[in-house]
Parts: structure tokens; C-alpha cells; sequence
């Protein structure tokens, strides 16, 4: 169990993060937060590479921090620009890493086999990366972070570079994963984590805004999202009173969904919010700026 | 109440005795600190600490450069001064720091760091154990350095071999404490070019001085200095070693 206690950090006079309380359990996270909004500060102090100015973060009670290499060996961590040596083979490279995992040598093998099998690589194992794609240096990365069988996944945007099938297959592997673990998956893409996540984590301002399963945050916009039918000329205008989440054109019309708390009017149609909505509600301001 | 006077309370030393045995018996073993070395080196495996391609490509040809400079000073007989005491103490880190901070520049270049300071043993501590690896590399290259230049100085090697082992560990020692804080990247350029600029002004401007105190150091001091250094060197070694890795890139 990982618990973040009054985190904040702070580099020289900029405030990256402050005042955030988290818990994680066994489960699937998502950390959902538009670019700039502390995300990667906050997985690089849980992956230790930053250390936070304020608070402690303990795993199983006890604070990272102490636990040092013991903490680390729990870990599997995907990061946003995963490195690799580009003559090195998968294999190659996920032999060296099982090294600095410090895993036992008799299982280090049938491991990196199963790992590069389960990201569909296992058929360019000994290749060399040098002429991966994006795609699959990154399910490269997915790999490596779950060689040592880790407690904690921590994953920062890993389907980056991932087509819908191996977005779609990834998903799949990381709902079997999170039975066990504490999977930690930042992202600013909503549909990677909307139907996967127990609990989504949103950040904002340097500071936590929600941690609550993806249904109880939708129902904070119950009664305020709304679709609409206008011509085009009136789609202008009306975007500049309302919140417009999605437009698409139809028979010559816009169809808009929208937010708003004001009463509804008699064209309107109340829809069930959807977690893409609270995103785009949440960081509204942001967007504009 | 009474019944329980009798029985015998231990004494302040059979407790702590007790405690000691308790503490003991119940932690596990702490490994001393070259016997963890020994245990990294052993689960990385040679190769592993020359992970990349270009690494051992660098090393091929630092080696072969120093070799080459070496063998090109060699034909040339009238070209050895006095001046190469000093060029001696001021060059001897140069392997050990070409191939250690190379390391350095490739993990930053091929943004494996970020992944390798996560892992259970981290970039620090496998670079250190390929300082150890260098220095004792940097050793053997200036003994056979030492071994050349006292035959054609006519200067005996001891005081010559122990003149390069200065400059190596006052070198490694500067290094290594640099790198026990964060903005690593930014003060070892620094470092790397203060060495040169200072050791080049005394060899520029104050030639004859600089030599002479080389020279005529006793070897006395350099024992001393060198037993001093190799202690330094291994107390920052080891603080290195086990330092925190947050902010090594903070530049």
C-alpha cells in the first residue's frame, strides 16, 4: 500500500505540487490531468527520483525514503520517455535490467520470454531496436516495467505511440495485473482509463481535485450536461455562453453537448455525464488560457 | 507481592547482554560495505557494467590515443623536460576521468537514467563500481607511464610513480565528492576545467617553482599524502555510492 502524506514540491520559488494526501491500494489508478498540472512531479517522487520539499511517502507504513532499495526492487516504472541503447536487442535489454532489478539469475530467462510474449514482441525478441517503431519501443518499455513482477506499476502515459489494438490488448493486460497490484497510470488521454481504473486521481492547480471511482466523479456534473440540436450560425454564438464539450454536424445541423447549472430550456436534453465531460469541465480555464 | 521479591532482577549488563544476543540474532546480517560491491559486481556481471556498445568503443579509443601520445613521446627523447612532472600530475586523472564521466554523458544522451536510478541497484552505484574498475585501469597506465619517464629523466620511478598516484586521487576524490550532491552535470564540467586551467597557469607561470616542488617533495610526504588520499578517496567513494539519487540531473 502506497500513502502519500502532505506531499508538496518545490522547485526554487515554483510550486509544482502541494498539499496532496493520496492512498493507493491494490487496483488500477488513473492520474488524469492535463500537461503541466504536477502529474510527472508526482510520479517522480513516487518512483524516488524526486524527493518532495513537504510530507512523506510511505509504502506498507514504512517512508520510501527509508526503505530505499527495498522500495525499489517493489517497483515496475514506465517513464514518459522510456531510454533504451538502440544496438541492444529486447532481450538484451531487458537481461540487463533484470540485473539492476538485482532478479534472481535461474528465472531471468523464462521471464523476459513471458514479459516480451505478453507485449506481443516475442517474435522480434533478438532483434535489434534500432528500428523498432514508437509503437513497440514503448510496449518494450511496458515490458521492462513488469519484468520483476512488481508490487507497484507506476506508468506514465504508456500508450503513447500504441495503436487502438495494442491500446485495446494493453487495457486488457492491465485489468488482469491490477488484481494483485497497485498499478499507477498517468495520462491525459480519458478513454485509456474510463473503463479500466477503480479510482481516478485529478489534479489541479498543484493540488488534488478528486480520488474517487470514475461513476461518483461523473455524478458531480449530474443535471448539468446537456445535447442540443442549432444551425450553424447559432452554434457560434451560443459557444460564447455555454461550455462546449463535443459538436459533431448532423443533416445540416450542429449537434452539441454542452454544460451548463442553469435551468434547462425545452430543446435542451439532459445526457449522463461522462468522464470525458468532468476533464473538460475541470480544466475548462486552463484550455482557454 | 512478596513471592515476586524473590525473583533474581538481571543487572545492567546481563540486559544489555540480552538485548545485544536479541538484536542480533534477530536482524539480518549487515553487510560490510565491500562485501556489497562484491555482491553488485556478482549479480551485474562484467558486460552488464559496460552496458552499451559505445562505451566499450570510447574506451578502445581513449586507450588507444594514450597509448599513442605515449609511444610518439617515447621516439622523441629531446622532447622530455622536467616540465613532464607536471604534465604527469595534471594528465594522470585524464583516463580514469574520460572514461568515467563518458558513462555519465551516455546514460543523459540514450535518457536510459531516468529508468536505471529505479531500478534496485542504481546508476550511481553501478558507475561506481566502473570507477573502481577505471582507476584501477588509471593505476596500472600510469605505473607503465612512471616506469618510461624514469628511465629517461633518470629520476627514480618510486617518487614518479607516486607523483601520477596524486594527481589521480586527488582528482577521483574532488570527482566523487562532487558527485555526493545534487547538479552533478554542471559542477563536474566545472571541476574537469578548473583542474586543467589551475594545473596549466602553475605550469605556464610558475614553471620552475611548481617543478621544484614536485621534484623535490620527499617521498616521505607523498606516502603520507597518498594514504591520506586513498582514504578520502574511499570515504567518498562510499558516500557516493549510497547517496540519495534525487536531482543528479538538476543542472
Amino acid at each position: 500500500m502506497l500513502k502519500l502524506e502532505n506531499i508538496g514540491k518545490n522547485y526554487g520559488d515554483f510550486t509544482a505540487l502541494t498539499n496532496i494526501h493520496l492512498q493507493f491500494d491494490n487496483g488500477i489508478y488513473g492520474l488524469l490531468a492535463p500537461n503541466g498540472a504536477g502529474k510527472t512531479t508526482l510520479i517522480k517522487m513516487l518512483v524516488t527520483l524526486a524527493a518532495p520539499t513537504t510530507g512523506t511517502i510511505f509504502y506498507n507504513d514504512q517512508p520510501i525514503a527509508t526503505l530505499g532499495e527495498k522500495y525499489r526492487e517493489q517497483i515496475g516504472y514506465l517513464p514518459q520517455h522510456f531510454g533504451y541503447y538502440k544496438h541492444h536487442s529486447p532481450k538484451q535489454y531487458l537481461r540487463y535490467l533484470a540485473a539492476l532489478k538485482g532478479m534472481d539469475k535461474r528465472v531471468v530467462e523464462e521471464r523476459i520470454d513471458e514479459v516480451l510474449e505478453c507485449v506481443a514482441l516475442a517474435d522480434v525478441k533478438n532483434k535489434k531496436m534500432r528500428k523498432f517503431s514508437g509503437g513497440m519501443i514503448q510496449r518494450v518499455g511496458i515490458a521492462q516495467a513488469l519484468l520483476s513482477d512488481p508490487k507497484v506499476l507506476i506508468l506514465d502515459e504508456p500508450t503513447a505511440g500504441l495503436d487502438p489494438k495494442e491500446r485495446a490488448r494493453f487495457r486488457h493486460l492491465l485489468t488482469e495485473l491490477g488484481r494483485d497490484k497497485t498499478i499507477l497510470l498517468s495520462t491525459h488521454v480519458v478513454s485509456d482509463i474510463e473503463s479500466i481504473a477503480n479510482e481516478i486521481v485529478m489534479l489541479k492547480n498543484k493540488e488534488l481535485l478528486y480520488k474517487a471511482n470514475p461513476a461518483t466523479i461523473c455524478h458531480t456534473l449530474d443535471g448539468k450536461i446537456f445535447e442540443t440540436a442549432m444551425s450553424f450560425h447559432a452554434f457560434n454564438d451560443f459557444r460564447k455562453d455555454y461550455l462546449t464539450l463535443a459538436e459533431k454536424q448532423e443533416t445540416g445541423q450542429m449537434l452539441v453537448r454542452f454544460f451548463t447549472e442553469q435551468t434547462p430550456k425545452s430543446d435542451w436534453k439532459q445526457v449522463s455525464p461522462q468522464l470525458e465531460d468532468v476533464f473538460l469541465v475541470a480544466y475548462a480555464d486552463e484550455q482557454k488560457g | 507481592m512478596t513471592k515476586y521479591n524473590h525473583i533474581p532482577y538481571p543487572t545492567d549488563e546481563e540486559i544489555e547482554s540480552q538485548i545485544d544476543f536479541i538484536v542480533k540474532r534477530g536482524l539480518p546480517e549487515q553487510k560490510s560495505f565491500f562485501s556489497q560491491l562484491q555482491t553488485l559486481q556478482s549479480q551485474l556481471g562484467w558486460f552488464n557494467l559496460l552496458p552499451n556498445r559505445n562505451e566499450w568503443i570510447f574506451t578502445f579509443i581513449a586507450v588507444s590515443i594514450i597509448l599513442l601520445f605515449v609511444w610518439l613521446t617515447l621516439s622523441n627523447e629531446a622532447a622530455v623536460t622536467p616540465t613532464y612532472f607536471a604534465l604527469l600530475f595534471m594528465l594522470s586523472p585524464f583516463i580514469f576521468a574520460s572514461l568515467s564521466l563518458y558513462s555519465f554523458y551516455d546514460k543523459k544522451e540514450n535518457h536510459t537514467y531516468e529508468l536505471e536510478m529505479t531500478t534496485k541497484y542504481t546508476m550511481f552505484q553501478v558507475i561506481g563500481i566502473r570507477m573502481l574498475l577505471f582507476s584501477s585501469f588509471a593505476i596500472l597506465c600510469n605505473t607503465s607511464f612512471s616506469v618510461w619517464l624514469s628511465f629517461m629523466l633518470e629520476i627514480e620511478f618510486f617518487r614518479l610513480w607516486l607523483l601520477s598516484l596524486t594527481g589521480l586521487f586527488v582528482f577521483a576524490t574532488g570527482l566523487l565528492t562532487i558527485m555526493k550532491s545534487g547538479q552533478v552535470a554542471r559542477k563536474i564540467i566545472a571541476y574537469v576545467m578548473g583542474w586543467i586551467f589551475t594545473n596549466s597557469l602553475l605550469i605556464i607561470f610558475a614553471n620552475t617553482y611548481y617543478i621544484q616542488l614536485l621534484i623535490q617533495l620527499p617521498i616521505v610526504v607523498y606516502t603520507i599524502l597518498i594514504i591520506l588520499l586513498i582514504g578520502l578517496f574511499f570515504s567518498a567513494f562510499k558516500q557516493m555510492y549510497l547517496r540519495k539519487q534525487e536531482g543528479i540531473w538538476l543542472c
